[in-house]
């Protein structure tokens, strides 16, 4: 898969988390880039840590989460893989040293207070809602890319839309979006945007 | 969920109507400046209200010009909370 395109997004996988992560995962199909998951390859006996290193090493840029680091159960993983990310692109040569990473937070300057290490690098604040995360996400690959992306506001009501076509489509077959994984949840995402997507432009 | 019942949904995702082959649908929806009432493939035509309340106020309004129509209602996460249609008054 193309590096140029890669997104390593490193989140917490648990339930509260997901409203955050599927707007991410939206928000990058949306503007042409592949989102890349430790939880893609779910039927692997590899070590986590190999997955963890590939996706890291094939990815131009990635999206690391650190809203979780106060919760009664910190999640430790989320800093520790960052820490992976930064020593790739400082130590790697080549295209890793082109690799570019935005580090998201619950509150602005929250982070300062477990981790000053990373003051400098690209951070912003979502406040735990889904919206702010495309704004922030979106900007964030305009800014680092250049590239003609959908607006912010576009891709986030196209969000809504596709929830309404996808939980219509759910209901009927008895399921629910919780049931959905988030490697399907990508596939359906993409599918809706290559066929569906009226307002976007094609990616 | 089994890789039949997959494709099945992708397969309704592809066959869902394009822009323009679907009743009328109005979204309300959160917005950077409160709830957001939108004509879905109306481009960038919205109208912003400060409470959820109001935004819906305006949207039931706004399906009963153009029925049959559809009046979705989303959580502050975009996912659906209520979805109410609305046919055209049958006449003699």
């Amino acid at each position: 898969m193309g590096f140029e395109k890669n997104v390593f997004i490193n989140c917490p996988f648990d339930e509260d988390f997901l409203p955050l992560l599927r707007a991410a995962v939206f928000t990058l199909l949306a503007c042409g880039f592949t989102p890349r998951l430790a939880l893609e390859e779910q039927d692997s006996g590899r070590p986590r840590l190999d997955k963890i290193r590939e996706l890291i090493q094939q990815s131009c840029w990635s999206l690391h989460d650190l809203s979780r680091l106060e919760d009664p159960s910190p999640r430790y993983n989320m800093p520790f893989e960052l820490g992976l990310d930064l020593g790739c692109r400082l130590y790697g040569s080549g295209e890793l040293s082109r690799k570019r990473c935005l580090i998201l937070e619950k509150e602005r300057y929250r982070y300062q207070k477990a981790l000053s290490d990373i003051s400098g690098n690209d951070i912003a604040a979502h406040h735990n809602h889904p919206d702010q995360l495309v704004r922030i996400v979106r900007n964030w690959l305009k800014s680092s890319t250049g590239r003609k992306l959908p607006g912010a506001r576009l891709l986030w009501q196209s969000l809504n839309q596709f929830y309404s076509d996808f939980e219509a489509i759910l209901t009927q077959e008895g399921e629910e979006l919780d049931d959905v994984s988030i490697p399907d949840f990508i596939d359906y995402v993409q599918t809706w945007l290559n066929t569906v997507s009226p307002e976007l432009p094609p990616r | 969920m089994a890789a039949k019942d997959k494709k099945r949904i992708k397969r309704q995702i592809e066959e869902l109507p394009g822009p323009g082959q679907k009743h009328s649908v109005i979204h309300v929806m959160r917005s950077d400046a409160g709830w957001a009432v939108k004509r879905e493939g109306a481009g960038r035509a919205t109208r912003i209200f400060k409470t959820r309340e109001e935004a819906t106020e305006a949207a039931q309004k706004w399906v009963h010009e153009s029925l049959p129509g559809e009046l979705i209602i989303h959580h502050p996460d975009g996912t659906v909370q209520e979805r109410h249609f609305f046919e055209k008054a049958k006449t003699d």
